[in-house]
């Protein structure tokens, strides 16, 4: 009789993955800290202990030793689609790899996971796989013609056509939330710094295609970027190139060396690193109080930002130098900070997981900028440093407000807006 | 005339020969579960975003070549130094300290009476053999006496380490409701070859007289709670005891490692390891 073939081809995963699998001790430690699992109300296929048994379970009934001997073991359909809507219910924020005590590198399984359905045919996970076209069509996640990348662009900014200082903008910050590309021009032009941009000609940094394993479409779609992109940025005769947003900085620093199979000929920073270092330099002097009366502000720290490149006091520092801004950390931060809920591709995939985990995050603030014991005087800040999060952050603060929830009434920005404040700039257009 | 397996009980049936036979056959296994592991890793990609060479999967190089790369390879998070790896998150489970000290103290018990059986094991092996090639410098007979209390201690702290085990699965809520058969297979075996080593041991002292039981002390209550104050069964299948005792700890707590979740003493350790100590 001919042996079945396997149900899982294995694909994308690589042999040291393969091994991680069998490391995990299933100590549950992952699933204390999963902010979706919580978020879904302790949804069993959502814990990652449970994804990481499901996975290894194929993997035993497809290669493993009664498999070699007597041929695999048929995994059912339904079974693979079940694990594809789970494995997608995470936003790869990377707390199941920080707590994990077999030190498994987790997002990257999550994303090998993914882009092994999607080679399979059974991923990605509802409209995702609109994107690939999409960015192939616009080079950007939005759809947007590539002449909108420069709407952004207020009269006042003075941007070079080649400096030593890229802003590499982003197509969030350069599309939808303008304010953010508005306010890190206007600092950097304050500050003295020349600087330019890749204009129409910027791409993509393909971490969505990343995230959501997606990245080998259109023809090796998130390579192609990543080439133009840094083709782009040495033509620029760039030496630095600075991110607000953190998602293009973690990709930038992490996906586009493996991408491009080298290192990049330039530094990429983050604009909250470029200004904590011109602060510490004495090279910044605010001129006012960012909201006009002292504050109390806490951060979060965006996931890609914080524990993926582990960029943790760059912001702080920025924060705290600021005049009438008196800083407080939540309970859960840096390392053990809980996620917004945006990330990995949950926001557009599934909305109502992704706002739940946000209401979660936002009450994480509001007990240390209301204390329940102390009456709420005046509307504290919420700062992170990432458009993902500052939309879901605000999503979030929203259904609280409607949940008639008065202690949710939270100002959420961005620091790079909060330093335009303080600079006595506008973060917005006009 | 065949030896006398000096590790378990001086007797007719069960010899040294035996016993080396039944030893080759579990690491035999032991070495094919290996295999069949390695090999399955071995069908995964060489790289982030790859996928599998033609031609390679299953190939042993595949899984030591791709290990090797990653370890070598710069970390975005940090480069901890392997030696702080091995001493402080392999050896001293600093990962499992910091979630959990409960659980840290259940694992570091089991993992210290594990390894230091095996260890003291594999000694009494090494002074047999060197004695059966014909350097009589150590007395295999009084070598066993000598590690007959290192042993009982270290049996008793994997006891406790099992006891703890079996005792969260059954009484913390959390864990109970995420049991599955996986991990429990894993806490019964090592519960039973724990026990019947604690049982044959006993047994073999009262039945051969080999233990003074003219005083009263640790040892005695210890001998008689093990056979439930001397019944007769133990001390006549005293032999067969410890010959289950000697099967079950060769094949359970040694060749069913590469075929169950005690994989996860061996994968874990290398997953710390490659991932240089893991994000924090």
């Amino acid at each position: 009789m001919a042996r079945r073939a396997p149900s899982l081809d294995i694909k994308n995963m690589t042999a040291v993955q393969l091994m991680e699998l069998d490391g995990c001790m299933r100590c549950g430690e992952c699933a204390e800290w999963c902010p979706t699992y919580e978020g879904s109300g302790f949804s069993p296929g959502l814990s990652p202990r449970d994804k990481i048994y499901r996975w290894k379970r194929f993997i035993d009934k497809s290669y493993g030793f009664w498999a070699t001997l007597f041929g695999p073991r048929e995994i059912t359909e339904e079974e693979f689609v079940a694990f594809k809507d789970d494995v997608h219910g995470c936003t790869t924020c990377g707390i199941c790899a920080t707590v994990c005590e077999a030190a498994i590198n987790t997002v990257e399984l999550w994303e090998a996971m993914r882009a092994n359905l999607v080679k399979r045919g059974t991923g990605p996970y509802g409209k995702q796989n609109t994107m690939p076209k999409i960015i192939n069509d616009t080079f950007n996640s939005y759809n947007e013609p590539k002449d909108h990348r420069l709407s952004w662009i207020p009269d006042d900014v003075k941007i070079a056509d080649k400096a030593d200082i890229l802003y590499f903008t982003g197509c969030t910050a350069g599309i939808k939330q303008t304010n953010l590309a508005v306010s890190t021009a206007r600092v950097l032009n304050k500050l003295g710094v020349e600087f330019c941009t890749l204009g129409e000609d910027e791409a993509c940094c393909g971490s969505v295609l990343i995230r959501t394993g997606q990245f080998h479409k259109e023809e090796e779609l998130a390579k192609r970027l990543v080439q133009s992109n840094v083709k782009n940025i040495e033509a620029k005769g760039a030496t630095t190139v600075l991110y607000a947003c953190s998602g293009c900085f973690r990709a930038s620093l992490v996906d586009w060396p493996r991408l491009l199979g080298e290192k990049k000929p330039f530094k990429v920073m983050h604009v909250s690193q470029f200004l904590a270092e011109k602060i510490k330099a004495g090279e910044v002097d605010w001129v006012q109080k960012p909201f006009g009366e002292d504050k109390l502000v806490t951060y979060h720290d965006p996931c890609h930002l914080g524990r993926h490149v582990g960029v943790y006091d760059a912001p702080r520092k920025v924060l705290q130098s600021m005049p009438g801004m008196e800083f407080v950390d939540m309970k859960r931060n840096r390392a053990y900070q809980r996620c917004c809920g945006a990330g990995g591709g949950v926001k557009s995939g599934m909305p109502e997981l992704s706002l739940s985990v946000a209401k979660l995050r936002v009450g994480d603030a509001m007990s240390v900028l209301y204390p329940e014991d102390e009456p709420k005087t005046k509307t504290n800040i919420f700062a992170q440093a990432c458009p993902f999060c500052k939309r879901n952050l605000s999503d979030g603060r929203d259904a609280l407000l409607a949940e008639e929830n008065p202690r949710a009434d939270i100002v959420i920005e961005d620091v790079i807006e909060i330093c335009a404040r303080a600079l006595g700039l506008s973060n917005v257009k006009d | 005339m065949a030896m006398e397996y000096f590790s378990g009980v001086a007797g007719v049936s069960l010899t040294f020969n035996v016993m080396m036979a039944v030893a080759f056959m579990a690491v035999f296994l032991l070495l094919v579960g290996f295999y069949f592991n390695i090999r399955k890793w071995s069908q995964g990609s060489e790289g982030w975003g790859l996928d599998p060479a033609d031609g390679r999967k299953g190939n042993f190089m595949v899984f030591f070549k791709t290990y090797w790369k990653q370890l070598r390879s710069h970390s975005i998070h940090h480069e901890q130094n392997i030696l702080e790896t091995l001493v402080f998150d392999v050896l001293l489970l600093r990962r499992t300290a910091r979630a959990d000290p409960l659980r840290w103290f259940m694992h570091m018990l089991i993992f210290i009476g594990w390894m230091g059986l095996f260890s003291l094991s594999g000694l009494m092996f090494a002074v047999e053999m060197i004695y059966l090639v014909g350097f009589h410098y150590i007395d295999p007979e009084w070598f066993r006496e000598f590690l007959q209390f290192p042993n009982q201690i270290l049996g008793y702290v994997l006891l406790f380490g099992v006891i703890i085990a079996i005792a969260r699965r059954l009484f913390i809520k959390k864990v109970k409701e995420n049991t599955n058969s996986y991990d429990s297979i894993l806490i019964v075996t090592l519960f039973i070859v724990v026990v019947t080593g604690f049982v044959a041991h006993a047994g073999r002292y009262i039945a051969f007289g080999i233990t003074d039981f003219t005083g009263v002390d640790f040892i005695h209550y210890d001998y008689l709670f093990w056979t439930l104050g001397g019944m007769t069964p133990f001390l006549t299948y005293v032999k067969e005891i410890a010959l289950t005792h000697s099967i079950l700890a060769l094949f359970i707590g040694f060749a069913f490692i590469p075929y169950s979740k005690y994989i996860h003493a061996v994968a874990a350790p290398l997953s710390m390891i490659v991932n240089k100590g893991g994000e924090h």
